[in-house]
């Protein structure tokens, strides 16, 4: 993950130039840029992009890269603003695997409102932090 | 033991008359009343009037700017500490049970309730309602012979949008914006715009009744007579809600004000959406964005 950063770094540039200023709709689209990682010394950064039509949550996460997860399971529990994602994935041998979000989502009315919680990807397990751009 | 009180005949004389003596005054000021009410201005061709007649000066002015009616001993003494009460005519706008909010934005909406960072306050255009409801007036401007009307505000971003009249199409591919694109024509004496193309940047409403980017809106405007303006607007936004409906507020001529140079940016205290980094209005390298 560490050779992916000046590549990642780009992605976010333009993802954050394309987000402009805050946005007032669904509180979890838009694009989310923080880390994840098993320890606080291991982290691996991520943005995840997402969107949300009519009832249903869609996005993509490191969205660009070949290990790029879709998101197909979105659930945002609205009597506490905990989120559930799966998103699926392939690593770089083309092995399939799921990543499983679960957070919670604070600083609703702030621009750069926040996600955090437990990250599970493949066999690894951590937490995760990230701030919508 | 309770004694009986007995009043002097001639006070209960003048409580029994009190009603025909007071009669007449009554009527003068009834009378006083209706004369007062004016007709709603209108042009040669009879379409009406919304905007200040020549060689007068007058702004509109919102009632009670709310869309949803508080129906919670919270919702109500909200609304009592920000002096809200005038709900206007009976059907004009739903109680908070009565909007088909979507899980969602009924809890978001419940948030911005007492956690309120409302773009607007930032500077901010907002579409709608909240674009009507500005501080210190809205006026109309009807270049008929251009075949567009102009609604300009005064507070807030001190902005103004066009409403195209002249039997135009929404754009196929629009770039989402503050206030939209709007079109209009004139059903009867009302005022009718569609509006498309929202971004998810503005609250239409004060109080935050959350939108998306699917937002459909429909606004009858209408003047019943010179000094009422009255406003209805039909949310469609499948986004945040599992139906249409329909609100509104009502609005008063004010006479002898008009427009002002209004920048919202100067002295505004409330900084947290006008700064593109840092979130700190004394932030020097942040980016204003204003």
């Amino acid at each position: 993950m560490r050779a992916k950063i000046p590549v990642l770094a780009c992605v976010l540039i333009c993802v954050v130039a394309m987000a402009g200023v805050a946005q007032q709709g669904h509180p979890l689209a838009g694009i989310w840029l923080g880390d994840w990682g098993a320890t606080p010394d291991e982290r691996n950064q991520v943005v995840i992009e997402m969107m949300w039509e009519t009832t249903t949550l869609s996005g993509t996460i490191n969205p660009g890269f070949p290990d790029a997860g879709t998101i197909r399971v979105g659930v945002l529990d609205s009597s506490d603003w905990t989120v559930h994602l799966e998103a699926d994935a392939m690593d770089e041998d083309g092995n399939p695997f799921v990543i499983v979000i679960d957070g919670q989502l604070e600083e609703l009315g702030s621009p750069k409102r926040t996600l955090s919680g437990t990250w599970r990807h493949g066999g690894a397990e951590g937490d995760f932090s990230l701030t919508r751009e | 033991m309770r004694r009986h009180r007995f009043y002097p005949a001639w006070a209960v004389t003048v409580l029994l008359l009190s009603p025909v003596l007071t009669l007449p005054a009554l009527a003068q000021d009834f009378d006083a009343a209706a004369a007062a009410v004016q007709p709603t201005p209108r042009f040669s061709d009879g379409q009406v009037n919304l905007q200040v007649l020549a060689g007068e000066k007058g702004v509109w002015n919102r009632q009670d700017y709310r869309l949803i009616l508080p129906e919670t001993e919270e919702q109500t003494a909200d609304r009592d500490l920000r002096g809200g009460r005038d709900d206007g005519p009976p059907g004009l706008k739903p109680k908070f049970s009565e909007v088909p909010f979507q899980p969602w934005a009924e809890s978001l909406f419940i948030y911005r309730q007492t956690h309120e960072i409302e773009p607007y306050t930032r500077c901010k255009p907002a579409g709608g309602a909240r674009n009507m409801a500005t501080p210190y007036g809205t006026e109309f401007v009807q270049a008929r012979d251009e075949q567009r009307i102009f609604i300009f505000q005064t507070g807030g971003p001190h902005s103004f949008r066009p409403i195209y009249m002249d039997g135009r199409a929404h754009p196929e591919d629009l770039d989402p914006s503050y206030y939209g694109h709007s079109v209009g024509r004139w059903e009867g004496d009302a005022l009718v715009i569609d509006t498309v193309g929202f971004n998810e940047r503005g609250w239409i409403g004060a109080r935050g009744a959350p939108t998306t980017k699917q937002l459909h809106l429909v606004e009858r405007i209408s003047r019943p007579d010179y000094d009422t303006l009255r406003y209805e607007i039909t949310i469609d936004d499948p986004g945040a809600y599992t139906a249409p409906w329909t609100t509104g507020m009502m609005m008063s001529w004010t006479p002898d004000r008009e427009q002002f140079e209004y920048i919202c940016q100067d002295g505004n205290l409330a900084s947290e959406l006008m700064i593109g980094a840092g979130n700190t209005a004394i932030d020097r390298g942040s980016r204003i964005v204003p």
